[in-house]
């Protein structure tokens, strides 16, 4: 295998043996971006100079010899986390041209663990799709079938991991951003607890729903860069302030014993054939390491993109509005007076599905609807949290599918909104009830990846990220990766 | 209770979010909103008593800083990422006729 | 001027500020007298990425105030957003307990002509982008 796709385990033994230098490992990805992505687009903005110094002084540590686990791995971050002085756009016109002062805590904290950062991927505009087609810096091709879409939000994020132009990413997840792309791309991707990874620098979508986590190629490597981007921060009142698990060596957890849920009616419609067959495979799969399997129902779970599609575009509508042209970002040119500046900087800054999003909201939260729309959609949300926490009772985690279908084909989607979000469908409660959710490769369909959902309580990201990492060591869909795709 | 999106409404709320939806957009604008109504519509059929409204999927109390000073003058900054700006203040047109 | 069978009442919507060294969600400055923006953080600028902290002073002096006014003093409250657009507003939202504030009614003595007069503290009903 090159080195391309190699797990952060081999690269670490690689650096520190001298078999090969952060400049040079740098370099081979540096020159793939250049090569390769134009046909992915999966980068917003390469980081050429930063990264390749960054590289030289982690070579001169690594000669030192400094030692870290994740020292001189090249790694990119989803354009939605601030990064000092580097233009972080969000995907949107709106902040093309913005250059944070400050980095995302997410940011400084894999800096801190000796990441080189390639560049900032690209992604749905403020983070609201799931298909990447919404970026204004353009659409993302999915590297297994370029006329297949990679996943959204994070589609830039997941296309750059499969394609073999970094290591691993950063990505956020509001209602699947992360786990829907991972599952489109083959790759092991986790939403954290909300709270789990710190919010500062993280442009906001919607604050109650929003968390970030790391895709990869596994879930060895997933648990690495999450124990690195995990942990309490007094800048984010909402950031939990338990310490972060090791999840490195829990992901050695055997199966034995534990109890895994499956959801019936989860299972019964608009589920494609080969996933639902990749679905038995797998709980065969883990019956054989030694979890037993457990029926449950989740009575609301039917309600979740309901609950969603008021909460989020809500939230949204709010967070949004701080971009007016005035004291940063896009501004219309010539404004005629007040108004013409907010509204003409607004309408040309924001693409067609944010401002959907922010109408939706603006309507849910106006006088006469607010009870019946948003506090309505509340109360849902906390029987849907309410149906998890119940289950939890009986079953360590659940299984679902990711997606109900493999990556679609650009373009399908786009006339149908609503379509669209019901592509979100197993990924959205998750994000409801706070709760941490992983989606991990379990088969392929002609040519495409297929991604499989576990949910777990709070907090226990280590039993999911062992349940798969285990999964991982007698299967090898995670070890396949798109050939001759340029 | 099936609300839809008219236009009335459509021009109240593009007013309080600050857009504005031109003349040929206004049909298919209103449509996609109407289709995420009738997506969200379902959930008036859920017997919501006596549940508390969720804002928060984790009970955690509010942390509480201490009363310090900890920030710095950035007037020197942050002008500068306004598209216009003059000295300290960030210029925008006349408010107040 | 007289007109007979009208009673004029006028409401005083009167804005105090609590005298805490920093602001209730950022840690900037409060001292008057600064120069314009000087005062005025990446948190107060709404930057994209920047989350409030609440200032515990801050509750602290409305539960004084609040005992010294004779007001319920609410074990718990929360805070709202409040959207509108305007240039001294970043966020296009204020940050304010329009639902469950943390102080509710009271008194207020005032002295007048005809002598002490106690002002009960009226608190509107709850309004959401209803302008």
């Amino acid at each position: 295998m090159s080195i391309e796709f190699d797990s952060i385990q081999t690269l670490r033994e690689a650096l520190d043996g001298k078999a090969i230098s952060a400049t040079e490992l740098t370099k081979h990805f540096l020159s793939r971006i250049d090569q390769l992505d134009p046909s992915l687009n999966s980068y917003i903005t390469v980081e050429h100079e930063r990264a390749l110094s960054t590289a030289a002084a982690i070579d001169k540590k690594l000669m030192a010899g400094e030692r870290a686990t994740l020292l001189g791995i090249p790694i990119a971050e989803k354009d939605i986390f601030c990064t000092e002085g580097v233009r972080t756009t969000a995907g949107s016109k709106m902040l093309a041209e913005y250059r944070p002062p400050f980095d995302s805590t997410a940011t400084a904290n894999l800096a801190a663990a000796g990441v080189i950062r390639l560049g900032k991927c690209n992604l749905d505009e403020f983070a609201m799709g799931s298909s990447n087609e919404n970026s204004y810096f353009g659409a993302v091709k999915n590297p297994w079938n370029q006329e297949r879409v990679p996943g959204g939000s994070s589609g830039g994020s997941a296309a750059a991991v499969a394609g073999g132009l970094c290591v691993a990413a950063t990505g956020t997840d509001t209602g699947g951003s992360i786990r829907q792309p991972s599952a489109f791309c083959g790759l092991t991707g986790i939403k954290p607890t909300y709270g789990r990874v710190s919010r500062w620098g993280m442009i906001a979508f919607a604050s109650s729903l929003d968390q970030a986590g790391p895709m990869a190629r596994s879930a060895a490597d997933a648990a690495l860069l999450l124990e690195a981007m995990a942990g309490p921060d007094e800048k984010d009142s909402s950031c939990l302030t338990v310490s972060v698990d090791p999840y490195s060596t829990l992901i050695r957890q055997p199966l034995e014993g534990m109890r895994i849920g499956i959801v019936p009616s989860l299972l019964a419609e608009g589920l494609s054939e080969s996933i639902a067959e990749a679905f038995e495979d797998c709980r065969k799969g883990l019956e054989k390491l030694g979890a037993t399997f457990v029926e449950i129902e989740l009575m609301h779970h039917h309600h979740s993109v309901g609950a969603y599609y008021v909460i989020a575009p809500a939230e949204a509508s709010a967070n949004l509005a701080r971009y007016d042209g005035v004291r940063f970002g896009y501004r219309c040119e010539d404004p005629a007076d007040l108004q013409d500046l907010y509204l003409r900087s607004r309408n040309e800054g924001f693409g067609d599905e944010v401002k959907r999003r922010i109408l939706v909201g603006t309507f849910a939260l106006s006088a006469g609807y607010y009870d019946a729309y948003y506090k309505q959609a509340q109360r849902v949300r906390r029987l849907i949290q309410g149906d998890f926490l119940q289950a939890f009772d009986q079953v360590d985690m659940i299984l679902t599918p990711t997606t109900p279908t493999t990556a679609f084909s650009l373009g399908e989607n786009t006339e149908d909104p609503v379509a669209m979000y019901l592509q979100d469908i197993y990924t959205i409660s998750a994000n409801l009830a706070g709760l941490p959710a992983i989606s991990f490769p379990a088969g392929m369909s002609l040519g495409l990846p297929i991604g499989l959902q576990l949910v777990g309580p709070h907090l226990k990201e280590a039993t999911l990220l062992s349940c798969v990492h285990q999964f991982q060591q007698v299967t090898d869909w995670h070890h396949q990766h798109p050939r001759n795709w340029a | 209770m099936g609300h839809q999106i008219d236009d009335p409404t459509l021009d109240r709320v593009a007013q309080l979010a600050q857009l504005s939806v031109p003349g040929q957009d206004r049909e298919a604008v209103k449509t996609a909103l109407n289709d995420v109504l009738t997506l969200v519509n379902g959930l008036q059929s859920v017997d919501t008593s006596g549940v508390e409204p969720m804002a928060h999927p984790l009970s955690i109390q509010q942390p509480l800083r201490s009363d310090q000073v900890t920030e710095s003058d950035h007037s020197g900054a942050i002008p500068h990422f306004a598209p216009s700006h003059a000295d300290h203040y960030f210029l925008v047109p006349r408010v107040i006729e | 001027m007289n007109f007979p069978g009208w009673q004029v009442d006028i409401g005083l919507e009167i804005h105090a500020q609590l005298n805490t060294a920093s602001k209730i969600f950022s840690g900037s400055a409060t001292a008057f007298g600064a120069t314009p923006n000087q005062q005025a953080s990446f948190i107060d600028m709404g930057l994209p990425g920047v989350l409030p902290v609440a200032n515990g002073a801050v509750f602290e002096k409305a539960v004084r105030f609040g005992l010294g006014i004779g007001a319920k003093i609410n074990r718990v409250s929360k805070f709202d957003r409040k959207n509108y657009f305007y240039p001294d507003l970043p966020k296009g939202y204020q940050i304010t307990q329009m639902d469950e504030p943390i102080v509710l009614g009271g008194q207020v003595t005032i002295e007048t002509e005809e002598g002490e007069k106690n002002h009960s503290n009226y608190t509107c009903p709850p309004r959401r982008r209803c302008w």
